[in-house]
């Protein structure tokens, strides 16, 4: 991800994420660790809250879909 | 002098309908206290989820209140909350239980009942200002950062200029 292109916002607006889809799974143990640590820069940062919440929602059984709305908060954090 | 906002997102998710609930509270043009939460019922209209999101905001200006008190920054003084839907706005302030609100949880209540005691104040605020809106939906670029302003908050970049 160091490596990875800057966006401007942090949640695609096109994008519905549901819980149930049929993608294939991720390892929710990676899934965890991102959520966990932008968890954590919350406390300072108003701005990416909403975002965060947002996929936290899909710790249990994330997905493809879950993984790259994940990583796209880490491409905007990466932004500013 | 204390600002906040409240606002929320009706049926926002997609698998159970709930909305997302949020509010800010801010000094001058810093914010320094802010939520973004899933509401824990399901709410039937969008006058009622915004109730809710202003009455889990009007839990957090009294401790603010008697902070500040105990600091000696401010005088005891009403607060006002700001909230974008006008019905919302309505419900808070009379006692009104007709068949879309009946049914609203007690809890929730909490908000009327400071309101008529005048400790709060729900003042209407319009949308383009309503900076608790980045905190319930997906924003398009534009008025993402224009409300990323608007919280006190800016780049990294400009603050070394």
């Amino acid at each position: 991800m160091l490596n990875c292109k800057p966006i401007s916002t942090l949640v695609d607006t096109g994008v519905k994420l549901s819980l149930i889809n049929y993608e294939k799974e991720v390892g929710p143990t990676l899934f965890k660790q991102i959520v966990g640590s932008l968890r954590y820069l919350c406390h300072t940062r108003p701005d990416i809250a909403y975002g965060v919440g947002l996929i936290s929602r899909y710790m249990v059984k994330p997905t493809t879909s879950h993984l790259i709305a994940a990583k796209r908060i880490l491409r905007y954090v990466k932004g500013t | 002098m204390i600002l906040s906002y409240s606002d929320s997102n009706w049926s926002g998710e997609k698998d159970d309908r709930e909305s997302t609930a949020a509010y800010v509270f801010m000094i001058g043009n810093v914010a320094f206290s802010w939520s973004s939460k899933k509401e824990s019922v399901v709410a039937l209209s969008s006058c009622e989820t915004e109730y809710i999101a202003a009455s889990m905001e009007a839990c957090q200006p009294k401790w603010i209140n008697m902070l500040l008190i105990e600091m000696q920054l401010m005088e005891d003084e009403k607060m006002e909350l700001g909230v974008d839907s006008k019905s919302a706005i309505d419900l808070a302030k009379h006692l009104v239980a007709h068949g879309r609100s009946k049914h609203i949880e007690t809890c929730f209540h909490f908000l009327r009942d400071q309101v008529n005691k005048g400790n709060l104040e729900v003042v209407h605020c319009k949308i383009e200002e309503q900076v608790a809106d980045l905190l319930t939906k997906p924003l398009k670029t534009s008025s993402f950062e224009y409300l990323k302003n608007k919280l006190g908050m800016a780049e990294a970049s400009n603050k070394m200029n």
